[in-house]
């Protein structure tokens, strides 16, 4: 075909056919367009035709027959009791944590007795790993700066420890005669403490902020405060912050999600109930508002305020909102012991 | 944020979906009420066999009960459900060599009082020849056309459910036209000489 419009052409022509939403410049082209060129209104008849056409299969004798239902819903019953008995699993809280230290100790002790069997080297025929530096010693400040220059002629580099030296460059010398050497050192830090330790929480806040570098990895972080957070162990301000700017700034609602079920789960303050106030109000998510409602229902049993318990009576009433998540608004405020 | 959801049904749906993490049975006979239907004629297109849509449906809808932690909210419940089905379709069609053995017009059909038999008759040739025509398209442009066609899906939705482009979505569907026109008209269409 001639025409030099005619992709643009198909392609709204398809648009229309289609249901796809158009600007009204493009409408006024498209009609006049076809008004004047007859190869592209023939085209998009032809067109026309088949979508017309495909319509003569209804899919009337592919209605889910009464035999299917019942055996589908059966199948569904039966794997409803399965997923139900299924209980997750859960660390116990009072015996984790006398279980990680005893482990802990169990593998220094062990690690111990076999640096000392083989004369702290690497074992024979094996590779050579590179120990892990701890990070943390007397409060050891330890900066994961991107760039350092060191100036070779004041400095001794400690090799010894065979580090692995990658994306290695070099610069050639300049009119002092000082080259340049660059390279990265690959370490991975492990990063050991409790949900109210600064640098656990600094380190947290800023994955959750960005530098977890993915959504998932950004879900895990959550995951992690809430796992802490579920036996009622005390949690930094920054954390709480975090989760409140998360839950009312984070586009991704699975995200949102995963910050109000761990709010809801934390001893509550009035931070955590004015965050998740503020979801059960705004947030576009029902599944998020079910788990504000949650968190405000333990908040107004805990706090004994009157806010949190106006917030519940408010959702419970408003007919705007899901007929779900007011019955479970109405079922908090049933639970509330004053 | 996101932009609210203001389509009632989807603000449903994402409450049934959070009832069945919860195992709530309820969640779940909702969406199987709602979905199972459209499902069923789905998975028919694209298999070209009823028994097996059967099949399929039913494990689309336990697996939305295994997997429901997994669905993040990011796009629609319904369009999540498409490309479970979509997946399963597609294991399906590369487990089996031969295509279906079973029409989909051989299945019994109930018979609408009031209408001509000779009228029932040429209805079911029309339709038949529509499923025959929709078999010359590849599984891909097979999937884009019965979403947009038949399920009223928007292009956003379809290129979520088939994890492609809005762009490859166009492309799939304006091939699988054009495929269709040149089988039902029995010649070639001058737009793929010119823009191919």
């Amino acid at each position: 075909m001639d025409c030099r419009h005619a992709l643009k052409v198909r392609e709204l022509a398809l648009d229309r056919l289609a249901g796809s939403p158009a600007t009204e410049a493009d409408e006024t082209f498209l009609a006049s367009h076809l008004a004047s060129c007859s190869p592209c209104r023939a085209e998009a008849d032809g067109m026309s035709a088949v979508w017309k056409r495909l319509a003569e299969d209804d899919g009337a004798d592919l209605s889910p027959s009464p035999a299917f239902m019942a055996r589908a819903t059966a199948a569904l019953a039966a794997e409803t009791r399965r997923v139900s008995n299924v209980r997750p699993f859960r660390l116990r809280g009072a015996e984790s944590p006398l279980l990680k230290v005893a482990a802990v100790l169990m593998a220094g002790v062990a690690g111990f007795f076999v640096a000392r069997a083989t004369g702290g080297g690497a074992l024979p025929g094996s590779i050579s790993y590179q120990p892990t530096p701890a990070p943390f010693r007397g409060g050891e400040k330890v900066a994961l700066v991107a760039n350092r220059t060191l100036d070779a002629s004041r400095s001794a580099l400690d090799l010894s420890g065979k580090p692995r030296l990658a994306n290695v460059s070099y610069a050639p010398a300049d009119a002092s005669g000082r080259l340049a050497v660059s390279f990265d050192v690959t370490t991975r830090y492990t990063v050991v403490g409790k949900p109210e330790d600064q640098a656990v929480a600094n380190l947290l806040v800023s994955l959750v902020s960005g530098s977890a570098g993915s959504e998932g990895a950004k879900g895990k972080a959550l995951d992690l405060v809430s796992e802490g957070t579920r036996g009622g162990a005390p949690v930094s301000p920054e954390i709480v912050m975090l989760l409140r700017r998360t839950l009312e700034t984070d586009k991704n609602p699975g995200v949102r999600k995963k910050a109000a079920e761990a709010l809801a789960q934390m001893p509550p303050t009035p931070d955590t109930r004015d965050a998740l106030a503020a979801a059960l109000k705004n947030d576009s998510n029902p599944a998020v508002r079910i788990l504000a409602v949650e968190g405000l229902a333990r908040a107004a049993a805990v706090l004994k305020d009157a806010s949190s318990i106006e917030s519940l009576r408010q959702k419970a009433a408003d007919d705007r909102e899901n007929g779900y998540v007011r019955s479970q608004a109405a079922l908090a405020l049933s639970k509330i012991e004053i | 944020m996101e932009a609210p959801a203001t389509n009632p049904d989807q603000e449903a749906d994402l409450v049934s979906m959070e009832q069945v993490r919860r195992g709530e049975a309820a969640g779940a006979t909702r969406l199987f009420q709602r979905y199972s239907g459209p499902l069923l004629r789905f998975t028919a297109r694209l298999l070209g066999n009823t028994a097996e849509a059967e099949e399929v449906t039913q494990d689309v809808f336990l697996k939305l009960m295994s997997r429901a932690d997994q669905y993040d909210g990011r796009a629609p419940v319904g369009s999540w459900l498409f490309a479970i089905a979509t997946n399963a379709c597609r294991d399906r069609q590369r487990r089996s060599v031969r295509r279906p053995s079973v029409a989909l017009d051989a299945v019994a059909e109930v018979a609408e009082p009031g209408i001509p038999v000779d009228e029932r008759l040429a209805f079911r040739q029309r339709r038949e020849a529509v499923r025959r025509a929709l078999e010359h398209l590849s599984d891909e442009q097979r999937e884009a056309l019965v979403l947009a066609r038949y399920h009223g899906m928007p292009y956003a939705d379809i290129a979520r459910t088939l994890n492609i482009s809005e762009g490859a979505v166009k492309t799939r569907i304006f091939r699988a036209m054009e495929t269709l026109k040149a089988h039902f008209s029995g010649g070639d269409s001058p737009w793929i000489a010119a823009t191919h």
